[in-house]
């Protein structure tokens, strides 16, 4: 009852949470100087024409109250540049799809690394399989993106030429994987080698030792669950972004996703696509939270949703 | 050992993988490319909205006009059979070709011609008057004929109707989807050589020869992907590893290396101006011609290309090189320069003199002055360029330039004292650049001139092109007097293309055409 009540206040939170998002997003937007029919060709008579058939010629708050009306009807408008007359409602469906899929398959490996590193260093520390996982993983987290999909790219893409570089032929999927892959599994390794090391000098796993438990059953099924807690708080953010696609590794390999429009959509000034990206990805982070603090729940019965 | 299978499987499986995703394969007598051209990430395949090169290109492959690109470069007949011009060159009659269709199979119409040119008003894109400032009006008395009625006698008609935005549309598909019916290819029908067959949006395009068109039995090309990228890198690295076969992206600091790999230089057909503020809002020390002459005499163009590494040819006149007459002779010969860009020092000490001349000896008294630009490989010139004001004529030049987000915006607002100006040609007729600085242009300096605007009109109503150089000619020298702008740079443009495998890539004006592209057996 306690938890139901919870989740409910979290959801209104959450609204509450969208609709300031929104509203900041679509001022700020309108502060940036410019707007998107600016180009190089096009007359000032032109400029106005657009800017009027599109409603940017009326005061802000006017186009504001518009705009809260129109998606309250699930209506985000079209691209006024990046991809004139699509509905962003199509684009970011369409370009989610693919991130998606590239994502949860970078994630699911980083997960599957991380814990079982992170365990593997956690139980060996200070020998050298530890060594090596450490050095590995502090590698993965302070290179960047670029650098690795450029050394991707040159070494398997050119060199050896064993897979393509652009994500729309066969294997194409690969190398943009282990790119978005890579930081969270190392990240995720730290913390839960970090994690195990703690939960490993708890009373709890002294009594189930001599309780007779094998050593297996007290590593992987009591200390690995409590240490998954630190896990959880990560995995929120982590799966939001990750399912969102990565800037570098969508834009190095050509990949269709949502990630280049976080950035794309601002340069352009496509204000339909600012707002409708915005929205989707605070939408998701903040649904992602609120199912980590559910996991919590579930990990650890003491705690207490409230 | 198992281990050892398990990564010759994986490797073997990648390679195999690899080589169904080269750029080339051979289905029957026709070949399949994979390209990237233009830069942009996204695609605009209709007609009357098209801005940016890459769609620009595509549609020429997708649509076709009364004229077209041939394999030369030059401007030939597309879907119009014959053309009579009216002894007064304002009445052109088209008669259409009968073996044209629609990829539906619809024959072409020459309403559909018309229904574009209407379409193409309503938008107000950038390219929405390229038709209607030249022509008072069209028609079409039959279903065959399309006839054009011009406000002047326009000599470079034919390069304006090659011209994408100017291709037929059709009113069914328009009414039926509305603004998004060029978005998909379920939405849309096509006149050109290819179909589109599959567009991934932001990924690729594909697109496949016609079986219909009239000459798909000459075109060796029969599948073209046209990849949708921004990465410079990432295309060099598809191109380096045989994916591509054409790609204009390519990092400046990798073209020394790929200079005789691939890479190939191109007249860029632009220029790279400094403009000067003439109205109201300018400074006035600007409006002294003097003071303009001895700013433009004192940059170092040499040591500018030299910085760019880009070769790059230095800039006296608005034309670049390339243009040749019959005789064979280059119009930047025929229209006589300005100054003589060889003898730097003496120019220095003539800019030095005419700035004396002009009550500001050695710079005192300069007034500050707002020199804006919009990105930051042209503020890098710009900054180059006050440094040769600062070291040659002593101008305090320190905080001069500025990157303006609203540039055009600012720039045509007239809020600026000195900005960046360049105009890049949409297609290879001298015409197209004079245009920019007539008063239908939009170089935005708020400078005008009867002289060269009746230099121009006299250029473009006729055909005799002796007549029409002696014109652009007159239309170099009126801007060598007033200078409104200086010339700084014509830069040129760059692509990779495999020319050991294939032959036939057309490149004009930035636009790549591989519809005429064979491999070389």
């Amino acid at each position: 009852m306690q938890s139901s009540r919870y989740i409910i206040k979290r959801i209104i939170l959450a609204a509450v949470s969208l609709f300031a998002i929104i509203t900041l997003t679509f001022f700020l937007m309108n502060l940036m100087p410019g707007d998107p029919f600016m180009s190089e060709k096009a007359t000032e008579e032109n400029r106005a024409i657009l800017i009027a058939k599109y409603g940017l010629d009326k005061p802000v708050y006017v186009q504001y109250g518009k705009y809260l009306a129109n998606l309250a009807k699930g209506d985000m408008g079209t691209s006024y540049v990046l991809q004139k007359g699509r509905t962003v409602t199509e684009i970011i469906s369409e370009s989610f799809k693919v991130s998606m899929s590239l994502g949860l398959r970078a994630l699911l490996i980083a997960v599957v690394i991380g814990i079982v590193f992170g365990c593997v260093s956690g139980l060996c520390k200070d020998k050298l399989p530890d060594g090596i996982i450490r050095v590995l993983s502090s590698m993965g987290i302070s290179m960047p993106g670029y650098v690795i999909a450029a050394g991707l790219m040159i070494i398997l893409g050119v060199r050896l030429g064993i897979l393509p570089i652009n994500y729309n032929r066969p294997g194409g999927w690969i190398m943009p994987t282990i790119v978005l892959a890579t930081y969270p599994a190392s990240y995720l390794t730290r913390l839960t080698r970090a994690s195990i090391l703690e939960v490993m000098n708890q009373d709890y796993l002294l009594t189930e030792r001599a309780k007779g438990m094998s050593e297996f059953v007290v590593v992987f099924v009591h200390a690995l669950k409590n240490s998954l807690i630190p896990v959880i708080t990560y995995l929120g953010p982590l799966t939001a972004s990750i399912l969102t696609g990565g800037f570098v590794a969508e834009s190095v390999f050509n990949v269709p996703g949502l990630g280049r429009y976080f950035v794309s959509s601002i340069s352009s000034r496509d204000y339909t696509m600012i707002m409708g990206v915005t929205i989707f990805y605070s939408a998701l982070i903040v649904m992602m939270n609120l199912v980590c603090d559910i996991l919590y729940k579930i990990v650890d019965p003491r705690i207490t949703l409230e | 050992m198992k281990m050892k299978k398990i990564v010759s499987a994986v490797l073997v499986g990648a390679m195999a993988a690899a080589s169904l995703s080269a750029g080339v394969f051979a289905e029957g007598d026709k070949i399949e490319i994979s390209i990237t051209g233009g830069g942009e990430d996204s695609m605009e395949l209709n007609t009357a909205v098209v801005g940016a090169l890459n769609g620009i290109s595509a549609c020429r492959h997708v649509y076709e006009g009364l004229y077209k690109i041939g394999p030369e470069g030059d401007t030939v007949l597309g879907q119009a059979e014959s053309v009579d011009v009216s002894e007064d060159m304002k009445t052109w009659t088209f008669t259409l070709r009968d073996d044209i269709t629609w990829s539906d199979g619809e024959p072409v119409k020459a309403d559909d011609f018309i229904y574009g040119f209407k379409f193409l008003e309503e938008t107000a894109e950038d390219y929405s008057t390229i038709l209607s400032d030249i022509a008072e009006s069209y028609e079409a008395p039959d279903e065959k004929t399309v006839v054009i009625n011009l406000k002047f006698p326009c000599g470079y008609l034919p390069s304006v109707l090659a011209f994408p935005s100017t291709y037929p549309v059709r009113a069914d598909y328009v009414e039926e989807y509305g603004e998004g019916f060029a978005t998909d290819p379920e939405k849309n029908v096509y006149n050109g050589p290819f179909t589109v067959t599959d567009w991934t949006h932001e990924a690729e395009v594909t697109m496949q020869l016609r079986d219909d068109y009239y000459d798909a039995a000459n075109i060796s090309v029969g599948t073209i992907h046209w990849i949708l990228t921004t990465d410079e890198g990432s295309a060099l690295a598809s191109f380096e590893s045989g994916e591509l076969v054409y790609s204009d992206l390519c990092p400046d600091e990798e073209k020394p290396r790929m200079d005789g790999n691939g890479l190939f230089y191109t007249a860029g057909n632009n220029n790279y101006c400094v403009m000067y503020n003439q109205g109201e809002k300018g400074n006035d020390v600007l409006k002294d011609v003097r003071v303009r002459k001895a700013l433009a005499l004192a940059i170092d163009r040499d040591r500018i290309m030299a910085i760019r590494d880009m070769n790059d040819e230095p800039g006296l006149m608005l034309a670049c090189s390339g243009y040749t007459n019959d005789e064979g002779v280059d119009f930047t010969e025929y229209a006589q320069p300005w100054f003589d860009l060889s003898d730097y020092e003496a120019n220095c000490e003539e800019a030095k003199a005419l700035l004396a001349e002009a009550g500001y000896e050695n710079g005192e008294g300069f007034p500050a002055l707002t020199y804006i630009v919009n990105n930051d490989s042209r503020r890098e010139i710009a900054e180059a360029v006050c440094n040769d004001w600062k070291e040659v004529l002593g101008i305090d030049t320190n905080g001069w330039v500025q990157k303006v987000e609203n540039f055009f915006a600012t720039r045509t607002a007239g809020d600026y004292d000195l900005a960046y100006y360049g105009w890049f040609m949409d297609y290879t007729d001298l015409s197209n650049m004079f245009g920019s600085m007539n008063s239908m242009g939009n170089a935005n300096c708020f400078w005008y001139s009867d002289e060269y605007q009746a230099a121009y009109d006299a250029a473009t109503s006729t055909v005799d092109q002796k007549e029409q150089w002696d014109n652009y000619a007159k239309c170099e020298a009126v801007l060598a007097e007033d200078l409104p702008i200086t010339v700084i740079l014509h830069s040129m443009s760059s692509y990779l293309y495999d020319d050991y495998n294939y032959s036939g890539l057309v490149y004009s004006c930035g636009n790549f055409i591989f519809t005429y592209i064979t491999p070389n057996n």
